[in-house]
């Protein structure tokens, strides 16, 4: 096998453990948003959707 | 169309369309999906993926690349260019290999399509001529397009979901752990 041969195996090992490192990063973000849109002021408005909540509202006026 | 339907179909989906009908065509002539172990398509998914999430990137940005984390936006990017290159050059190195095959390979290749002879006429012969060699390399060169296809796939869906997505809190408040504010 020739030498730059070699040199591209190795070097694609190390892509595949930082695209690894990677995807873990970006599924981490997008779990960590998730969670803390959820407890923002926001989101809770946008649950408050069932007949309940309208019941509420009218309630309050 | 979702955003994230046009990028299954016209990334992915295109992506792998090669790969798809190598696989039909294998499997209608020699009934049999061993042939595959050397393929060079899942390389082609690769750099494909890699090129259509960079030019995203760089023409589409988002609220999330722009603004957000640019740190983890610039990594993913770089890994993008860095696999895509990578691919490339795996693409090349198999090219080439397959170009320059023993022709004894060649003789195992057209056995597995015609099946004329009951046993690989390499057997026969016992000349191997440097066949084994040039076999494993690109069973590697296959091995190493499956990982980084996964991954490159894996890591662009992700991409392409954070990117895509409405503008939401953790954009707005949050400073970033490469970025901070």
């Amino acid at each position: 096998m020739a030498f730059y041969e070699t040199v591209i195996f190795f070097l694609a090992k190390v892509t595949i453990g930082l695209l690894m490192i990677t995807t873990v990063m970006l599924l981490r973000e997008i779990v960590l948003d998730e969670l803390e849109w959820r407890r923002t002021p926001a989101a809770r408005r946008d649950r408050r959707v069932g007949p309940r909540d309208r019941r509420a509202a009218a309630h309050r006026g | 169309m979702r955003p994230m339907l046009r990028w299954f179909v016209f990334a992915v989906g295109f992506g792998l369309l090669p790969f798809a009908f190598s696989v039909l065509i294998v499997a209608l002539e020699t009934g049999s999906l061993l042939p595959l172990r050397r393929s060079p398509e899942l390389l082609f998914f690769a750099v494909m993926i890699c090129g259509a999430q960079l030019g995203a990137s760089f023409t589409e940005p988002s609220a999330w690349l722009r603004s957000t984390r640019p740190g983890v936006s610039a990594w993913a990017s770089g890994m993008f260019l860095l696999g895509g290159i990578l691919a490339s050059g795996l693409y090349g190195m198999y090219v080439d290999r397959e170009r320059n095959l023993a022709p004894a390979c060649r003789e195992v290749q057209q056995w597995q399509v015609d099946r004329s002879a009951a046993v690989p006429p390499v057997a026969q012969s016992g000349n191997l001529d440097g066949c084994p060699e040039d076999v494993i390399f690109l069973e590697n060169v296959f091995v190493f397009s499956v990982w980084l296809a996964a991954w490159l796939g894996a890591t662009a869906t992700a991409t392409e979901w954070l990117r895509t997505r409405r503008f939401r809190w953790r954009s707005t408040k949050r400073s970033s752990f490469f970025w901070p504010r």
